[in-house]
């Protein structure tokens, strides 16, 4: 289990620590620079120690005295069953109580983890980056591997620490004025002097130059979803409009060149006015505007555009310029409302608003993109009337293109949970299934819940499950995570707001009314790693199969039930011991004050040897089962105990744990289909080996008999010949083997022979009558028209016999439409001697023996 | 429905042009003149590239193969003597949309125009640059050029050019940021055409020397590799040219040739018992000047006039005492 992501190996050298130590020396030896302890392992003395054991051990060496093994069983197994406790008997869950896998992480403030984070609206590469992140880029960047350099970076991993401690216990600010205010507190805490208090300033300083570029810091509480929904989409539209805002001015400049050009040739434009305003001032006196605008106006008035087509241009013109602001404008920068036509910063917190403002967006949409369309026509002067008015009549928001809906302005939608009314959830559902794109941050304020009174067992409310609900609906991105999952939250945010369809970011935002003992991020984690709220992301774009769209590999450990690990704790005498833990939802359940009453942490007076933990109870359950499930868990002294779990608590968990398989079947972990599948496959196979080994076997058994048969023939044959040869008898005559009286007869071949000899003879024939063909068709003349240079020789000479083809080269149209002088003639000309003037056609022609002469080189 | 959608019907305004859609005035080269069969091929490559003819350029100097953009029904510039690639860059880092051609005799491009002809090599701004070399000055009627085979008699050197001729392909592949250089004949008009596509679809500046006939002036110049084609060298490459089988019968002496080999073209360009057909060099990842220099924004409306207003005052004509001295900075004495 791992509810705190350790950073990257090369941060494991936990630099607070080491940072403690830098105070009194100016210099650091290099033998310091990788020593140094790593967080998360803690030493002996920070593990928690287990009581003496109490009950009888099962050799039965050591029973104290007074314990009674009947009793106690009796005791478990009826606040196991029924809840109920002895009057003398008191709840364990003060509040301190938590459970095992806790211990290590109850104080956060020295570890390095995701949170606090840093937005920064204007950089869409790197909107939301951990604080640790952003320190040790700044790290990297300001130090070196000489001395001064890693004193310095040990003092910038001290300030780290300082706004962490201060984002901890406060809201968060910007980066630059926490930082200012962790410089101050370093330098006022140091008990460094003189010289060395001016380096440590001036190293503060270089870090608080690095630091100005980011802009807010923000740690992990209920606010936490809100404020990176809205970084995320402030960084979504700076990438959407990103080269669109050119685009525009351009448009704008061209339509206006337009306008422009059109006034020029206006009367009013040479008017005496206008034509002192285009002078200025300095040469108003010197010259008769009156005079030279008459002379202007004078002759043939210009042609003017058409008034229908100046009315549209402006009309473009004017919804372009209107836009413009919804491109131009900074998220968050709370410009004057009635100054942009689309808000696009503004987050609804009510579904009925949200789908208005969805319909007043694409209406001024489509109205932008016609505009455009019409602009980009215009601009290239190929608007056609009688085509594009009819077209753009009807132009609506079925004729935007993908690329055109990416850059609409996403609707963004905020709701709590526990805020969700029956209509809205009615209004919602309708969202989701309906397609459009309104992106919906769900905050899921308490995963648990009772129907049916204090009494009634703790279910999960459907608010929790709302996502695998959407993800039926198949066409909304979906994306399922606790707050404190941030790396799966920051490509779930991102790609969400990418999506062109509805997006629902279903976030578990921590129960601090119910949970006081746990700080935010280790309630959210606690959540997922409890398979309570487990992480899914599910995005129809990506794929038509289920294997590409839905991605639950951000949770730990996921291809097993509980996920599992080492726990190390102190035994009473002091040895340290481990024990491998699962952590159930049973865990997660324990820290919620409103279920105190379900757990019980007997003393260890009380145990009994029947007592197992929970994780492998539920692995071993069976029926009539009489063990008694318990949870291990640390008390506020640091002390180990058990505690015991009503049955309606394991009923729950058995509820998460069903629902985790579904998700993981899902998400192609141990699905059935396919492990079905596996298992027909794999008897298919083995059925096919064995088939495969059984005729085998047969073959090789016949062959063997066949093998010895003809041996046998053989050898029986040899003895033969040679008694026969002994007895003196034989004529030498060689026994016939058997095998040749096989061979086929020579008949058949001569036939085949003949047939062969007879279809080259009327091959032979065939290619006598073409060549006589050929030799015909060297009458006709002929050009090489792909190797013609175009160079018009031909053409000129007689542009009835020779013509271009569609490649501007030369062939022969009418051969006959000239006298054979002119073939020749063209064929002398030819730059390439490509033309082969081929014989007379009129043998009458006069001179026609010198043609012929003259023909011969080119025929 | 089935990925339609009705924004389609924008389309059927398409026109298709044919080879007569790019044909400007009729040409006057003389009869047989080499530049026929470039004009020829270049149509093609318009045509079957569907180039629109108000987005294409034709940039010319001065010489025979000046007259291209007349005969292009294009846009086109009939500019200075060896000017023709600073106006075609100037066409280019402005207008980043047009297709732009230029087109040079070897007395434009290798005399008077070289210290251009480097530089824009150098600074490989995206456009088709074809060298029309005939070895000779054709429009003043047989003068020697940069090019004119050493001993050739000419009116310049009635006893026989001096200096042994320039070969512009290593002149060019010698030059820092060379992109493309190509060679061919223009009297094998498929290969023609190839080259000049294959220079097209280059994005960068695309020198290709085209051995180009004057059959008036030098008749008998190229009349041996006319007739023997051995003397012919065509480099073929997978990512070069493909050489189609009937010109690979005809035209026996093939090199496999890998165009990003710079040595080899190197090599390739000093033959001097063969003449090399193809494509010697190419490299796509060499930085173009207008990507580097593009303009961030286009100028506003008002910043056109202001400079405009700026650049005419420079001309104005003030009174004598108007406080505007003429010096032509408008600030003002």
């Amino acid at each position: 289990m791992e509810m705190v992501k350790d950073p990257e190996p090369a941060d494991r050298r936990n630099p607070f620590d080491e940072e403690t130590r830098i105070e009194g020396s100016d210099t650091v030896k290099g033998d310091n620079k990788t020593s140094g302890n790593d967080s998360t392992s803690p030493t002996a003395e920070d593990l928690p120690v287990e009581p003496l054991l109490a009950w009888t051990s099962p050799e039965g060496e050591a029973t104290p005295d007074g314990y009674d093994a009947v009793e106690n069983l009796r005791r478990l197994r009826r606040f196991y069953l029924y809840g109920r406790l002895d009057p003398d008997a008191v709840h364990s869950t003060d509040g301190s109580t938590i459970p095992a896998f806790f211990y290590q992480y109850r104080d956060l403030s020295r570890r390095r983890y995701d949170y606090p984070l840093c937005v920064n609206g204007s950089d869409p590469d790197a909107s939301v980056r951990p604080l640790r992140q952003v320190i040790d880029d700044l790290v990297a960047e300001v130090s070196d591997d000489s001395d001064a350099g890693e004193r310095r970076s040990r003092r910038i991993y001290k300030l780290e620490l300082a706004i962490k401690s201060m984002v901890d216990t406060k809201s968060g600010g910007r980066l630059s004025e926490l930082a200012d205010r962790a410089a101050q507190r370093v330098v006022a805490s140091s008990k460094l002097s003189g010289d060395k208090k001016d380096v440590l300033m001036e190293d503060l300083a270089v870090a608080r130059d690095g630091l100005q570029k980011t802009d807010r810091v923000i740690s992990c509480n209920a606010e936490t979803a809100g404020q990176l929904f809205t970084a995320h989409a402030s960084a979504d539209w700076a990438e959407r409009c990103a080269g669109w805002r050119e685009d525009v001015e351009v448009l704008i400049c061209r339509l206006q060149d337009v306008l422009n050009a059109d006034f020029n040739r206006s009367p009013q434009a040479k008017s005496a006015k206008r034509l002192r305003e285009s002078v200025g001032e300095r040469a108003a006196d010197d010259i008769d505007f009156g005079e030279m605008s008459s002379i202007l106006s004078g002759g043939e008035p210009s042609p003017r555009m058409a008034k229908s087509r100046r009315e549209r241009v402006s009309g473009s013109l004017s919804t372009l310029l209107e836009m413009k602001a919804v491109f131009d404008a900074e998220f968050g920068s709370g410009e004057d409302e009635a100054t942009i036509p689309i808000r696009i910063d503004q987050v609804f917190e009510n579904c009925a608003s949200a789908v208005d403002a969805y319909e007043d967006r694409m209406r001024k949409m489509v109205s932008f993109f016609k505009g455009i369309r019409v602009a980009r026509l215009e601009v290239e002067n190929s608007y056609r009337q009688s085509v594009h008015d009819e077209f753009f009549d009807g132009f609506d928001m079925e004729h935007l293109t993908g690329d055109e809906l990416s850059l609409c302005p996403p609707v963004l939608l905020r709701l709590k949970s526990d805020n969700v009314t029956e209509t809205g959830t009615g209004v919602l559902l309708e969202i989701l299934s309906s397609g459009v794109p309104i992106k919906i941050l769900f905050e899921v304020e308490d995963i648990f819940t009772r129907v049916g009174g204090a009494t009634a067992p703790s279910t999960v409310s459907w608010r929790a499950r709302l996502a695998g609900m959407a993800v039926a609906l198949d066409s909304v991105y979906v994306l399922q995570a606790p707050v404190s999952a941030q790396s799966a939250i920051n490509t779930g945010f991102a790609q969400g707001l990418r999506y062109p369809g509805p997006a629902l970011f279903s976030v578990y935002v921590g129960t601090s009314s119910t949970r006081p003992a746990l700080s935010t991020f280790l309630d959210a984690a606690a959540s997922a790693e409890s398979r309570s709220f487990p992480v899914l992301t599910f995005d129809p774009g990506k794929g038509e199969t289920l294997a590409e769209r839905i991605d639950i590999l951000e949770n730990s450990q996921s291809d097993i039930d509980w996920p599992n690990e080492t726990f190390a704790y102190r035994t009473a005498d002091g040895e340290v011991c481990e024990v491998d833990l699962g952590f159930t939802t049973a865990d997660y359940l324990l820290c919620d004050s409103r279920l105190s009453e379900q757990f019980w942490c007997p003393a260890p007076a009380q145990w009994h040897e029947d007592m197992v933990p929970l994780h492998e109870y539920l692995r071993e359950a069976r029926e009539g089962d009489t063990r008694i499930p318990y949870l291990l868990t640390v008390d506020g002294e640091g002390r180990l105990a058990r505690a015991i779990v009503t049955r309606a608590i394991v009923l729950s968990v058995l509820r998460c744990a069903s629902h985790w398989r579904h998700v993981q079947e899902m998400g192609g972990i141990n699905n059935s289909f396919a492990l079905n599948l596996v298992a027909k496959e794999k008897q298919r196979l083995a059925e096919e080996k064995r088939c495969e080994v059984d005729a085998i076997e047969k073959n090789y058994v016949e062959q063997m008999d066949q093998d010895l048969g003809e041996l046998t023939r053989e050898i029986v044959q040899r003895i033969a010949n040679r008694l026969i040869i002994e007895a003196g008898g034989g004529d030498n005559t060689p026994i016939t083997p058997l095998a040749e009286s096989a061979a086929p007869g020579g008949g058949s071949a001569l036939a085949e022979a003949t047939v062969a000899d007879e279809a080259v003879k009327e091959a032979a024939q065939e290619e006598v009558e073409e060549e006589e063909d050929e030799v015909t068709a060297f009458d006709d003349p002929y050009i090489d028209t792909p190797l013609c240079t175009s160079c018009n020789e031909c053409t000129q000479l007689n542009g009835q016999i020779f013509a271009y083809n569609d490649n501007k080269q030369a062939f022969i149209q009418d051969p006959s439409a000239g006298p054979y002088k002119d073939l020749v003639r063209a064929a002398e000309l030819c730059p390439v001697r490509i033309i082969h003037p081929g014989k007379p056609r009129d043998s009458s022609e006069p001179g026609v023996d010198e043609l012929l002469r003259r023909a011969q080189p080119f025929i | 429905m089935f990925g339609l959608k009705s924004q389609c019907v924008l389309d059927f305004e398409e026109e298709y042009r044919t080879l007569d859609d790019y044909q400007g005035r009729l040409s006057r080269w003389c009869p047989g003149c080499g530049d026929n069969g470039i004009l020829s091929a270049t149509q093609r490559l318009c045509r079957d590239e569907q180039l629109p003819p108000e987005k294409t350029v034709f940039v010319s100097g001065i010489g025979c193969a000046a007259r291209f953009p007349h005969y292009m029904n294009t846009y086109g510039f009939h500019g200075l003597h060896g000017r023709a690639l600073p106006t075609a860059q100037g066409v280019r880092i402005r207008r980043p949309d047009l297709h732009v051609f230029v087109n040079m005799g070897d007395g434009d491009c290798c005399s008077i125009g070289t210290a251009h002809w480097i530089h824009a090599v150098r600074m490989n701004m995206n456009m088709v640059a074809m060298l029309h070399d005939n070895n000779i000055y054709g429009l003043t009627k047989k003068q020697v050029s940069p090019t004119t085979p050493q001993g050739i008699r000419t009116n310049t050197t009635p006893s026989g050019a001096y200096l042994r001729a320039l070969n512009p392909l290593s002149a060019t592949l010698g030059v820092t940021n060379v992109s493309f250089v190509a060679q061919v004949v223009e009297w094998i008009p498929d290969l023609l055409y190839e080259v000049i596509k294959k220079a097209f679809h280059h994005k960068g500046f695309s020198f290709i020397r085209i051995l180009q006939r004057c059959p008036h002036f030098l008749p008998d110049l190229y009349s041996s590799l006319l007739s023997n084609p051995d003397k012919l060298l065509l480099l073929r490459h997978d990512d070069g040219m493909e050489i189609n089988d009937t010109i690979g019968r005809v035209y026996k002496n093939h090199e496999e040739h890998d165009p990003s080999n710079l040595n080899r073209a190197r090599e390739i360009a000093e033959m001097g018992d063969m003449v090399p057909v193809g494509i010697l060099y190419r490299n796509e990842s060499v930085a173009r000047y207008e990507d580097l220099r593009k303009p961030q924004r286009m100028p506003t409306w008002e910043q056109k006039q202001e400079r405009l207003e700026r650049a005419f005052d420079m001309f104005g004509i003030f009174p004598e005492d108007s406080e505007v001295s003429g010096n032509g900075n408008g600030e003002g004495s």
